[in-house]
């Protein structure tokens, strides 16, 4: 019997962490609680990951509140992962004294405290088995990352924050009424006495869901989360909360964020694949994805600036994924999920490392950088490298996941959706090479790079977690992942 | 009969909140319909045997009938917003949004034949009357104070409807949604600080440099 306990210090260690990091004596303090926090979190998901594997889920607490199966298992490892890179980046680039962006001490506890709590809720959000839970934890992610994207309190991030904290409370408003409906379809299946919003139930009870009520609490639950997905037309939040953010900030929120919203639509997903002759789900995210790539393409295409490049290649991956979602089988599916963890590590790097380069460079205009890869090596190399990966260039780990995506497409006979894919991945992977090239390769800048660099170990340490997946994950899938994988799938399509 | 009588006070509050244009005035319907939606859960409760909803009715009351609208009256002060609106829209056409969402709602929600099971079930369609005017004021209003007014009265609006399906969720979810609440009023009020102290101005028309 798989012991649950540590599903729950998975929740405990994060919340205890931001408790003790508001109340740090030093600098030094602070930083070594977070790292200590994230690396704490870690261990525990690879242990939880590990019960999952041998001994399948785990239902923990009272009434059954939390559940973590192998696609909770997933979204907790990505998180984990992205969290502790994130944070050890944050040592150098806020928590130093000696470093350009040091934060002084009382509003670097803030921080600290802040990223924690978020952490906190986006694994709430994987380990939720009730879905009114999950909507709660969504909801407290929105809360805590607006503090994050706000944080520099300078106009453009109010700006930001504002507009984050708006439309996404706005678009989980519908969400809560979409899990609302959820309930409203079960009371048709069981009777009100028995009805329930727990996932387990309602899977159980999936058959005899009524379909004209789940078919509108799925518009409403897609109108909410797909709000906080990202996806086109209703990502209008998403580049400006990811630009004004702080750089750590917005690797977290492309990288861990938007996967929990579309792992709240997988898990909605989920049920509906079990309802006979229903096929309305696989509808939303095939149209949801096509316009998602067609539109963040155009954008990609225009954009200038570094960090709203970089976001708008998010809305482009989350449709991605959401395509694969929609293809659906075996391969579909696996090719989505797998695609959630490649992006998740592709994308932190690139915002790790541009946020490095646009500190260096003074501005995140990539008309106005050029030459990088000479004048800053090391981080030159690694946005090169993440360039490519993002672009879909074999053999990284992007490719082999969105290669997965396209096949199963095509073999489902979506023509239409594969092909406008294919396209926009064309488009995509000129715009970017386009705008790295000028940037990484282009003439040797007149105006020069800062040479006030801070220290580097962190910034090392997070790439070293994340460089792995974004390049090895292409050409070896180690055989417990693989194995996670599958296992995450089959929790979807059952 | 009490409970149309409060159904009735839910759906005049949602409704005049669109035509008044004092933001004072709004802070109070924001209360009273909260207190007739407390009073709902009240007598749901009564009726239907169900009496944790008599929490929820208790949390509504102490939450958003108190806590809340004195909150926003003190950023109301604090902050020396003009005590009148700013509205893309006129009142009139305003007016008769709210008309259409009432509309909408009963067209959409009818339909749905499961409802026969629930027999508080008749005030979905107001619930989603509420949760669509709440929509349309953060849509059309200029200050981000009255975008606040909005979302509150949509999340007033998914409570009715959690009252009318569900007889409530279950003691730790309520307070989860409630702590939600509380903690977006907060996070709220500390925005509309910074948004004061940086623009000199809570108009949401100052946020317009983040496009493309």
């Amino acid at each position: 019997m798989a012991d649950p306990s540590w599903a729950l210090l998975l929740l405990l260690v994060p919340a205890a962490a931001a408790g003790i990091a508001l109340i740090a004596p030093s600098r030094r303090g602070a930083n070594a609680t977070a790292v200590a926090g994230a690396a704490v979190s870690l261990v525990l998901v690879f242990a939880i990951v590990d019960q999952i594997l041998t001994s399948g889920a785990l239902t923990v607490g009272p009434g059954g509140f939390l559940y973590v199966d192998a696609l909770s298992g997933l979204l907790l490892l990505l998180l984990s992962l992205v969290g502790l890179a994130s944070i050890l980046y944050s040592v150098d680039y806020l928590g130093r004294a000696t470093s350009p962006h040091a934060l002084p001490l009382p509003r670097l506890r803030q921080y600290y405290a802040f990223v924690l709590l978020f952490l906190f809720t986006m694994f709430l959000v994987g380990e939720a088995n009730n879905l009114g839970l999950l909507w709660i934890a969504l909801e407290g992610t929105t809360l805590v990352s607006a503090l994050l994207v706000g944080f520099y309190h300078t106009p453009r991030s109010i700006e930001a924050s504002w507009k984050y904290l708006i439309l996404c409370t706005v678009g989980l408003i519908f969400a809560l009424f979409g899990t609302l409906l959820l309930y409203l379809a079960d009371v048709s299946a069981v009777g009100s006495s028995g009805a329930s919003l727990d996932w387990t139930a309602l899977i159980r009870e999936a058959p005899h869901l009524d379909p004209g009520i789940m078919r509108l609490a799925l518009v409403f639950l897609f109108l909410g989360y797909g709000t906080k997905a990202g996806f086109a037309p209703l990502h209008t939040w998403l580049p400006d909360a990811h630009s004004e953010a702080p750089t750590p900030v917005s690797a977290l929120l492309s990288a861990g964020l938007l996967k929990c919203a579309i792992y709240a639509l997988l898990r909605v997903d989920a049920i509906t694949l079990r309802m006979p002759n229903f096929t309305f789900s696989t509808w939303l995210f095939l149209s949801f994805g096509v316009v998602s790539v067609v539109l963040a393409a155009f954008f990609i295409l225009i954009q200038r600036d570094l960090k709203r490049l970089l976001a708008y290649h998010s809305v482009e991956h989350m449709g991605i994924i959401s395509l694969g979602i929609g293809f659906g089988g075996v391969l579909g599916l696996f090719g989505a999920l797998f695609h959630m963890v490649n992006h998740a590590a592709t994308k932190a790097t690139l915002f790790l490392a541009g946020g490095d380069l646009a500190s260096a460079a003074g501005t995140k205009d990539l008309e106005e950088i050029s030459g990088a890869l000479t004048a800053l090596p090391g981080t030159g190399a690694v946005l090169f490298i993440g360039g490519l990966a993002l672009a879909g260039v074999p053999p990284f780990s992007v490719f082999a996941s969105e290669f997965l995506i396209l096949t199963a497409g095509f073999a489902g006979g979506a023509w239409i959706a594969a092909v406008i894919l294919l396209v926009a991945l064309a488009i995509v992977f000129g715009g970017l090479l386009l705008h790295l090239s000028r940037a990484l390769l282009g003439p040797t800048p007149t105006r020069g790079f800062s040479r006030e660099r801070g220290p580097v170990i962190g910034t090392a340490l997070g790439l070293g977690i994340l460089l792995p997946i974004v390049i090895g994950l292409g050409v070896f899938l180690p055989t417990p992942f693989a194995a996670l994988l599958h296992d995450a799938v089959q929790v979807v399509i059952g | 009969m009490a409970l149309e009588l409060c159904a009735a006070v839910v759906l005049l509050a949602a409704w005049l909140s669109l035509v008044h244009r004092r933001l004072e005035a709004q802070i109070y319907l924001y209360a009273t319909q909260s207190a007739a939606i407390a009073g709902i859960a009240f007598l749901v409760s009564i009726l239907y045997a169900t009496p944790l909803l008599a929490v929820t009715g208790g949390l509504i009351v102490g939450l958003n009938v108190v806590v809340i609208p004195w909150l926003l009256r003190r950023i109301l002060r604090d902050l020396r917003i003009p005590p009148e609106i700013n509205m893309l829209v006129s009142v009139r056409m305003s007016a008769l949004a709210g008309l259409g969402c009432l509309l909408l709602s009963v067209a959409v929600i009818g339909p749905l034949t499961p409802l026969a099971e629930i027999p508080a079930a008749g005030l979905l369609p107001i619930a989603v009357t509420v949760v669509l005017i709440g929509l349309f004021t953060t849509a059309t209003r200029r200050k981000a104070f009255s975008q606040v007014l909005g979302i509150l009265g949509m999340e007033n609006g998914v409570f009715l409807a959690g009252i009318a399906l569900t007889y409530g969720l279950g003691l730790l979810l309520e307070l989860g949604i409630a702590a939600n609440l509380f903690v977006l009023a907060i996070v709220s009020r500390l925005f509309l600080h910074r948004m004061k102290d940086t623009f000199d101005t809570v108009d949401a028309d100052v946020l317009r440099s983040l496009e493309g």
